[in-house]
């Protein structure tokens, strides 16, 4: 395959997943220029390894793997800048902002601190499941292993989420009454 | 509300309320600055062709321990370094490495090998091209039970940026040393032959695949260049692959026979191999 092939597939892979990375980048960072950061260095990396990245579903799936990585680097410290992507930082500091007065709203009655509780490893299983819709199949392309020990991990992480947020939302209500109390006078 | 709707609901935003996000400003100039950076080579698998080993004799450069490809490693692994420059991995009865810097510091190297218990195991750097640094270029060792395999191409599936990756049986025993490329000084002499037709190499994108013989030494000359010969012999048991045979003399070149291959040791010299005649014989060997 030329170099123009190359181009031309790789443009259709970006235009095609661009969407569902730049969620997954979104989703799981806290400032744009961190989800700026894993979207652009994510796809650098497919451009670079273009002759490796597996054509249709199976490319997606591959990226997201990709992203994962990345945004471990990311979380040791590691960032590498080979773009300078400041559009793209600009326009998710415009979809931070809009989402943040919703975000903050949603968090009470104990779901964050039930999050907080979870292990990196069950958040993503959920996250994967429940934010990109992937299927136990999906999941294990991603995280590498098969499709039993992804199914089962998914249900231990759902049990686990299910028992913290019991556990958070009892203790919600009893720190919620003395504010109350206050509002009421 | 039921547990997976209050998950799906903590999400900043969902991949439906990003429709359109592809075609921005911010995600065409992007696009844009991606495909043009440039994309190293692809990474020239070592001990596919026996080629490589010969020359690296050539270049007193032996790989003592043989290095292997195999298309992937990844399975049940563990994670037990990881810095700037490195990832280990324990996957089974074997170290798994993941090498991320393109001119890496050795003691940086040594260091996290001392972390994982291969105290013996050291890191030789050698001249390369520019356009390949970092690569795994061999493998030494003294224990015989021990065994090297080469993994670089598929490694960034495992490590972000990922340069290349090999790994090495964990009970290794006595003194071992791998064999990292580093981008040459100007004007170095590479320890391990580049395609001559790369980017900044003495041919950079004059084409002789291909051409004659006699052709391609022309186009060397008028390059101020000198030619050596080697021929690549098939390998007799009918495997893919072949065999080199270096310094050639010019009087066992068929003028007619096409050029595999055009390499340079970045020092004036510009290595022809060349594809020998079917009635050809070849030397004692090969």
């Amino acid at each position: 395959m030329n170099e123009q092939d190359d181009r031309s597939r790789f443009e259709a892979v970006y235009r095609q997943t661009y969407e569902q990375i730049l969620g997954y980048a979104v989703r799981r960072c806290s400032s744009p220029e961190d989800a700026a950061d894993i979207v652009a260095e994510t796809y650098v990396i497919a451009w670079r390894r273009i002759a490796e990245l597996p054509h249709g579903e199976a490319g997606k799936l591959w990226l997201y793997g990709v992203a994962r990585r990345v945004l471990a680097n990311h979380r040791r410290g590691e960032r590498r800048r080979l773009t300078r992507h400041t559009e793209l930082t600009d326009e998710l500091e415009h979809l931070y902002a809009a989402h943040s007065h919703q975000s903050e709203q949603d968090g009470a009655n104990g779901v964050d601190e039930a999050l907080d509780l979870l292990a990196d490893s069950d958040r993503e299983l959920l996250a994967l499941a429940l934010w990109e819709g992937l299927d136990p199949g999906e999941i294990a392309h991603v995280l590498d292993c098969s499709r039993n020990a992804a199914r089962i991990r998914l249900h231990r992480a759902r049990r686990r989420f299910a028992k913290a947020l019991e556990k958070t939302r009892s203790s919600a209500r009893f720190a919620a009454r003395p504010l109350i109390e206050k509002e009421s006078r | 509300m039921n547990n997976d709707l209050i998950f799906k609901n903590r999400a900043r935003v969902l991949d439906e309320s990003l429709a359109g996000s592809a075609s921005t400003a911010g995600a065409d100039a992007l696009l844009t600055q991606i495909i043009s950076l440039e994309r190293p080579p692809a990474r020239r698998r070592l001990m596919l062709s026996p080629r490589r080993a010969l020359l690296g004799v050539a270049t007193a450069a032996a790989l003592a321990g043989a290095i292997v490809v195999v298309p992937s490693l990844f399975g049940t692994s563990e994670q037990v370094y990881a810095s700037q420059a490195v990832t280990i991995d324990r996957v089974g009865d074997e170290f798994a490495f993941y090498f991320t810097e393109g001119d890496p510091d050795p003691a940086e190297l040594e260091k996290a090998f001392h972390e994982v218990g291969l105290n013996n195991l050291t890191v030789e750097l050698i001249p390369v091209s520019p356009r390949e640094p970092g690569s795994v270029f061999g493998f030494e060792k003294s224990d015989p039970d021990a065994t090297a395999t080469f993994t670089g191409s598929s490694c960034p599936e495992r490590v972000a940026d990922c340069i290349t990756a090999f790994s090495v049986t964990a009970d290794i025993e006595g003194p071992a040393a791998v064999r990292l490329g580093r981008p040459a000084e100007p004007g170095e002499k590479y320890a391990h032959p580049a395609d001559a037709s790369w980017p900044g190499e003495a041919l950079a994108g004059v084409k002789l695949t291909g051409r004659p013989a006699s052709e391609a030494a022309r186009v060397v000359r008028e390059h101020g260049l000198t030619v050596a010969y080697a021929l690549d012999w098939p390998l007799r048991n009918g495997d893919h692959g072949f065999r080199s045979e270096l310094d050639v003399p010019a009087s066992r070149i068929d003028p007619g026979r096409p050029v595999a291959k055009a390499e340079s040791y970045n020092d004036g010299v510009i290595v022809l191999h060349v594809v020998p005649g079917p009635a050809a014989t070849p030397p004692p060997g090969f």
